[in-house]
Order: structure tokens, then sequence, then C-alpha cells
């Protein structure tokens, strides 16, 4: 965000706190793909988008006690950063407890979570497809747990680091990691 | 889930206005002491209750719409501490026969001091602002049932004198700055 529209976010969110009613429309459309963006940097999509659906109607419900003193954005972000805490810890949770994440009510897959796996591997394979060929082969046989050509612990480093660069590429791809 | 924008809009303004009204708490936990005050020195319970119930809903009403009126609203609770104060203090006192009018004086002259303080502060904060009207009937109102919690005590002339004296106390410094510009 640059710093003009950072300084209108400041001023808007302390019109709004003051009771300006003309101050939510800019304050909503400055907020919701900033928020969503940033949901979108540490979430999967659905989640995501929950979470920042969520941390957008607390930053309006909390802004009438917004103090103008404080920094517009970080307030925000704090909000939003705990929101994405908190889903983060559901699914951890679900996860615990053996809950399917995306799953249709008879247990198959729906059509929306098969186009999202699909777009994923999709995804993957381009970001694979970026790396040195000998990464692409480490990470291809790690994921379908072939024997390995190397001992346990040289081939964990290679993972470890053939992971990192797919990282690396896929941030710079997709913009999250 | 995806929702359409103006779905999320709407609710993040239900949100707002909702936000708005529990702002009105801080507000209301300093009004409260006030009211149980009045309740348990004044001896007149329905009379102290009404002023209670109404400046809950006048702080309410100021803090959900905000702007000059929560301000005014604020400067109200300071200017009504006078009159609330002072009269509750002559409880003290003990009148030797005949009538006693120290607590309807003190109704006056707190008032008025408290009536003076606000135009004061009003001519030096929002002398220039169009929201001056708003500001000054939540204020005026606010300090008027702050200090009629005090002023039941000395009954209707205790606070209809304090009532004077707020808006005799306010008029010169007003009077002044609306006559500069």
């Amino acid at each position: 965000m640059d710093r003009a529209r950072r300084e209108a976010l400041q001023r808007d969110l302390a019109r709004l706190a003051d009771g300006d009613r003309e101050a939510f429309h800019p304050v909503f459309v400055c907020l919701w793909p900033l928020l969503r963006g940033f949901a979108g940097r540490y979430l999967p999509a659905p989640d995501a988008e929950d979470a920042a659906q969520e941390a957008l109607v607390k930053v309006f419900a909390r802004a009438a006690v917004f103090d103008a003193r404080r920094d517009a954005l970080s307030w925000t972000l704090g909000i939003a950063a705990y929101e994405i805490k908190t889903v983060r810890r559901r699914r951890q949770r679900r996860r615990e407890d053996g809950e399917p994440c995306v799953e249709t009510g008879d247990g198959r897959a729906g059509p929306e979570a098969l186009a999202m796996a699909r777009e994923r591997e999709e995804a993957v394979a381009s970001a694979l497809a970026l790396l040195d060929p000998a990464d692409a082969a480490t990470l291809r046989a790690y994921a379908a747990g072939d024997p390995t050509p190397v001992s346990g612990a040289t081939f964990r480093k290679r993972v470890q680091r053939a992971l990192a660069r797919l990282r690396l590429a896929w941030r710079i791809d997709h913009g999250r990691p | 889930m995806a929702v359409p924008e103006a779905v999320l809009a709407a609710r993040a303004r239900r949100a707002y206005e909702r936000g708005r009204v529990l702002s009105a708490r801080l507000a209301l936990a300093v009004a409260a002491p006030m009211v149980g005050l009045s309740l348990v020195l004044c001896d007149r319970p329905l009379a102290s209750a009404g002023c209670g119930l109404a400046l809950a809903a006048v702080l309410l009403a100021a803090a959900w719409r905000g702007q000059p009126f929560a301000r005014g609203a604020r400067a109200g609770l300071l200017a009504g501490l006078g009159p609330l104060l002072l009269p509750l203090a002559t409880c003290l006192h003990i009148c030797a026969g005949g009538v006693c009018l120290l607590a309807p004086t003190a109704c006056v002259v707190a008032a008025l001091l408290g009536g003076a303080a606000l135009g004061l502060y009003a001519r030096h904060h929002i002398n220039a602002s169009p929201d001056a009207s708003g500001y000054l009937v939540t204020a005026l109102a606010v300090a008027a049932l702050v200090g009629s919690l005090g002023c039941v005590i000395a009954g209707v002339s205790g606070i209809v004198g304090m009532m004077v004296g707020l808006a005799l106390g306010t008029a010169p410094a007003l009077w002044w700055a609306v006559r500069a510009t």
C-alpha cells in the first residue's frame, strides 16, 4: 500500500471512528481487497475468504473505538492477523479430530473442491517445471514414496533444499507461500 | 465462502452501527455511579431513576450518532458534575428551623459555574464549526440531566434553578463568540 492510500485510510478511519458515515464506503473499498490479499498470503483460498470477511466485519465493529493516534493500517492488519490465527487454529483442530477439510455430505469431494484440487495440482506442476530437473525429480520421488538412490539423511536434505526452492518459485509465481 | 460485495458491505455496516451503540458503554459506566449516588442520597427514587433513564437514553443516542453529539455528551457529563455533587454535599448540612435555601442555591451556583465552563470550552473549541449547535444542545441536555440527579434533592425548584443557571452560565461566552463573528 502506497503512502497516499495509507494516509487516506488513516483519515477515513478516524472520520468513521468519530461517527462520520460518509467515510464508510472509502474505508470499505480500501480495506476489502487489502484484507483479502493479506489473508490469502497465509491461508488457502476458501479459508482466506472467510477470514478476510470476518476480519473486515470486526474492523467495522470496532471502528467506533479506533484511536486516531494509532496507525490505521497496523491496527487493521492486527485484527486480520488475529482472525487468520483463529482460522488456522480451527483448521489444526479439524485435522487433529480427523475431520476432512473440504468434502460434501456423502464423503465424496464436491465439484468445487475437485476443481480447486486440480488447479492446485496444475500450479504445483508449473512450479516444479521452474525448478532444476534434479530438484523436481527429488520432490517427485519424495511425493511418490519411491526408494531413494542415496542415504536417508542425504535424501532428506535434498528434499528440504528442493522444497525451499519450490516455495520460492511458488511465491514468485502466485504471491503466497 | 465468497459472498457478493454488497452483502458483505451490508454486514459490515450493521457491525459498525452495533459497534457505535456499544461505544456508549464507557459513558454509561461513568453515569451509573452518578445515578447510584442520587438514588442513595436524594430520597426521591422515582425522580432519580427517571433522570437516570433519560440520561442513559441521551448518552446512548449521542454515542451512536457520534461526531458533535458524542463530544457534546462527554462535555455535558463534566459540566454536570458540579450541579450533581454540590447539592448532594448539602446533605451534611443541618438547618435550624425555617426555610433552608442552601440546596437550591447550591444547584444554581454550581450550574452557573458548569454552564460558564461549558460555554468557554465551546467558544474555544467549536467556535467556527457548523456542528456547534448539535454539540451545545447535547452538552446542555446531558449537563442538565446529570445536574438533575443531584438537584432532585432540592425538589422541582432546585431542578428549574439549575437549568436556568446552566443557560445563564453558558450564554455570555456564546453571545460573545457570536458577536465576534
